[in-house]
């Protein structure tokens, strides 16, 4: 509201200028025309939202493991077969979230399952064209599974692990408007991994235009090309300025609202907030845009409004088993007593996230806080750690990335009460690159660490993170046979019951096993201003823009 | 004869002067923690996949290997792809430094405009109250880092007053960028008379030229003033000033002109120094120039990007160096006998 108010001010005062500058002298004809194109450049930004973050587009390779960058425009410029689906939040008028199976229909007009749930079956929706103008068809989505699955990206690992296909000859085209995925055995994420923006659609046509004969998929073209077919079209890709989004003309559903998507590259976070006070943006986006701190400062800011929901982000302290002492349980636990959560939530998080009390987040199912037990307690931890054999205490060194605001804070938060039960902690601030190269080499004594699932689905979740052959990933390295057993068992079991079940089992292993230090569940949090609506939050966390509108 | 043996002897001095920056360059990012390959193949990278990318980039073999096959590239042109952007290095830069030339120019200019006449006026009304002023800003200049005195300005300027444009790069949206001859926008957009493109980009350049310009004023202008003083104190000026000469003409006629011989190295310097020293003032502004390129680089370990920008700043030294020691050749013969 405060918004437009502003907003018409400004209008009001360059048209005062123009009857003013009428009036010194121009001819009234004249005057009539910058009015003209002033009415019709407002009408433009109306329709034009700016957007201020501070990622860029690393590649441009649906199957490729990509920059936040590199996904939201992918996930704009493309369409997938199905989607996750949002529901309006109620009491949140024009925001929308994602709820755990719940799908919407894209490319695939309908699915259904054969086989028990083992062969899923997309009927691709009929009279859809690609930009050249080819039809989508059933051969198209065979040809987007198959590069996914033999192209060198991250497809490549994630289809035969989660959805149990490792041929081509699985992904089958029955006719050209019905297609197969004849998975190994029925899983109950199946859904979910198609749902991901790597699975978008491409034009098999344009893909063989481009490719050569040591890359059969195009790989090197697709970094830097779009081939495109979803709601908006990447017209422009200025590395540190710009990226420019418009909306596509021939795309098979109604226009959206915003014509053109500007996300404009800002990488000082203090220039983000500037830009937003002044409403020289619509809205900051990015993880982290805005770290809880600069997002508390801007309650209650005039023309401006706060969206944030519950995510399944975890931040944890990741203890290195390989290093002594954390090898040690009871010295792992000990560190849990020893953080002051109840402190770190309202002075690092000022609200936007949750306590931890379970390994999975609490968003997902079968989530279990029951066994949760760790509070802070100096005493316990003190006599955990006499336990241990570490009356006297240890020097450790705690490694967060560099610029990761509440990382920063948690850590000198628990510096000083790890003092008091005589572990001293060093601080190392390592740049992002760093800290992972360190990370996969189990080179971290001890770190906080940051983990989002883009499937919402407990066993994506722990098998990741607690199975001992999850390498690269189960970054406590951390190894438990019960555990293994219990994901690798229930991994596909599609008896929900006794998946979840499962799941709880493991949740108050890991508890018990203190295998993180449990720290918090991030809110997904956007500040805009007060005209824009219709937000839709999924579980990757990309924005999708083609809900989005502006409403006075 | 002599003259141009010795650019060629200078020429030839260059070569060796590069050759050792390519391989401290090189050295440098090898060095530095953080492997790229682990950053490019994601967190769900198997160890397998992690190998297969290292291979593809290269990282698997022996470190002079590594550098010869950079050495090659750089020599054809070629600087390698930029992991954070995904294009060739090359083509990332060419964008960006007409942006971060635009900038050095303009805040040289601010420099340079302000300073000398600010040391001239300090120097001949010495310990006036226009010399302390003139004192106060020059030290303020050096004491106030550039990102502080950067958000400053725009925390008065763009926030508080909304006189300045938003730090979001070099023309408002909605205003198309002139047709590109040189790349700086205010020149191209003069050239093919867009006013408009005119207006927006001095617009966006002024506050972080300012911005960068105060804060290489200060060693100019204290510069400045001490020579001047020692020109103004020597025996031909005080022969001048017996002789009856207006005052004006010995300041700016003989005094100036003395003065400022030694004012072009350190204006080369500063030349060098802006070119690379941009990299806060970028930053803070949002100036989309090579400076700004370098940060996003070094924080996700884009190897590529970072030697290239470090190769950038080395040549424009060397060949500001060159082009001063051929300005001081040609002015003054004993320079070349040596």
């Amino acid at each position: 509201m405060k918004r437009r108010e502003g907003h018409e001010k400004e209008g009001i005062s360059r048209r005062t200028f123009m009857k003013w500058a009428g009036g010194m002298g121009l001819a009234l004809p004249l005057s009539n025309l910058p009015l003209a194109a002033l009415r019709k450049a407002n009408a433009a930004e109306e329709k034009t939202l700016t957007v201020a973050w501070d990622t860029e587009i690393d590649t441009l390779d649906p199957a490729s493991f990509k920059t936040i960058g590199g996904y939201t425009t992918i996930a704009n410029v493309y369409d997938t077969p199905i989607y996750w689906g949002v529901s309006p939040i109620p009491n949140k008028d024009g925001f929308f979230l994602s709820k755990p199976n719940e799908f919407t229909p894209r490319l695939a007009e309908s699915w259904s399952r054969e086989k028990g749930g083992a062969t899923i079956v997309l009927k691709v929706r009929k009279g859809v064209k690609f930009p050249t103008g080819n039809p989508v068809t059933a051969q198209a989505f065979k040809y987007s599974f198959d590069r996914g699955l033999l192209s060198p990206g991250y497809m490549r690992i994630v289809i035969p692990s989660l959805l149990t296909v490792d041929s081509p000859d699985q992904f089958e085209v029955r006719d050209d408007y019905t297609f197969a995925i004849n998975m190994k055995k029925p899983t109950p994420m199946a859904l979910d991994i198609i749902a991901l923006s790597n699975n978008v659609i491409l034009d098999p046509a344009e893909v063989k235009k481009n490719v050569t004969a040591e890359d059969p998929w195009a790989t090197q073209w697709l970094k830097r090309n779009v081939i495109g077919g979803g709601p908006y079209n990447l017209v422009k890709n200025m590395p540190g300025v710009e990226i420019i989004l418009e909306a596509n003309k021939g795309y098979w559903q109604k226009p959206p609202f915003f014509e053109r998507i500007v996300l404009k590259f800002v990488p000082n976070e203090a220039d983000r907030v500037m830009l937003l006070k002044r409403k020289a943006v619509d809205m900051v986006v990015g993880r982290p845009g805005l770290s809880p701190k600069n997002v508390k400062s801007l309650e209650g800011e005039p023309g401006l409004k706060i969206f944030s929901v519950p995510d399944t982000t975890c931040h944890f302290v990741s203890m290195n088993q390989n290093k002594p002492p954390y090898d040690n349980v009871k010295v792992r636990q000990a560190i849990n007593y020893a953080i002051p959560i109840e402190a770190i939530m309202p002075n690092v998080l000022f609200g936007y996230g949750r306590q931890m009390k379970s390994p999975v987040p609490d968003l997902t199912p079968s989530y279990d806080p029951s066994a949760s037990k760790y509070k802070f307690d100096l005493e316990k931890a003190k006599a955990l750690l006499k336990e241990a054999g570490y009356e006297k205490g240890f020097t450790t060194n705690l490694a967060i990335r560099l610029g990761w605001a509440p990382h920063e804070q948690a850590a000198i938060w628990m510096q000083r009460e790890f003092e008091k039960i005589g572990i001293k902690a060093n601080i190392v601030k390592e740049t992002d690159a760093t800290f992972r190269q360190a990370m996969s080499k189990g080179d971290h004594e001890i770190s906080i660490e940051s983990w989002q699932s883009w499937v919402n689905d407990p066993f994506y979740h722990l098998q990741f993170n607690f199975n001992s052959k999850a390498k690269g990933t189960n970054v406590n390295f951390y190894s438990n046979p019960a555990v293994d057993k219990l994901i690798e068992e229930n991994m596909h079991e599609t008896n929900l019951e006794k998946r979840n079940a499962a799941s709880r089992q493991v949740q108050k292993i890991v508890i018990e096993d203190a295998v993180w230090g449990f720290l918090w569940y991030d809110n997904w949090t956007r500040v805009m201003k007060t005209d824009v609506y219709g937000l839709e939050k999924r579980w990757d966390t990309f924005e999708r823009y083609y809900g989005a509108y502006r409403k006075a | 004869m002599g003259l141009s043996r010795y650019l060629f002897k200078r020429l030839l001095m260059v070569i060796p002067t590069l050759l050792g920056v390519t391989l401290i360059t090189f050295t440098l990012t090898y060095l530095l923690p953080g492997n790229p390959a682990i950053v490019k193949a994601g967190p769900f990278a198997t160890p397998e996949h992690l190998a297969l990318m290292e291979k593809e980039m290269g990282l698997d073999r022996p470190i002079y290997v590594q550098y010869w096959r950079y050495l090659s590239g750089v020599a054809r042109g070629d600087l390698g792809q930029s992991s954070s952007t995904g294009r060739p290095v090359l083509e990332d830069f060419l964008q960006r430094i007409p942006a971060t030339l635009e900038l050095t120019l303009a805040s040289l200019m601010i420099a340079v405009g302000l300073g000398i006449p600010l040391a001239v006026v300090s120097a001949v009304r010495r310990d006036s109250f226009l010399d302390h002023a003139c004192r106060i800003v020059g030290v303020g200049g050096v004491a106030m880092p550039t990102f502080w005195t950067g958000i400053l300005l725009l925390y008065i300027f763009f926030y508080y007053f909304g006189l300045a444009p938003p730090p979001l790069g070099r023309l408002s949206s909605g205003v198309p960028p002139p047709a590109s001859f040189t790349g700086l926008y205010t020149l191209d957009s003069l050239l093919t008379g867009n006013f408009r493109a005119l207006g927006s980009s001095l617009h966006h350049l002024l506050l972080p030229a300012v911005t960068l310009g105060f804060s290489v004023m200060a060693p100019l202008t204290r510069m400045v003033r001490a020579t001047m003083l020692e020109v103004l104190s020597s025996d031909y000026i005080k022969a001048a000033e017996a002789s009856g000469l207006p005052q004006r003409q010995i300041v700016y006629g003989d005094a100036l002109r003395n003065t400022l011989i030694p004012v072009i190295t350190l204006i080369g310097v500063i030349f060098g120094f802006l070119m690379g020293g941009n990299v806060v003032v970028e930053l803070v502004f949002g100036w989309p120039g090579i400076g700004n390129y370098a940060v996003t680089s070094l924080m996700s370990k884009d190897a590529q990007p970072i030697q290239s920008f470090v190769l950038f700043v080395s040549v424009v030294y060397v060949l500001v160096n060159l082009l001063v020691d051929i300005a001081y050749g040609l002015a003054d013969p004993r320079i070349r006998l040596r």
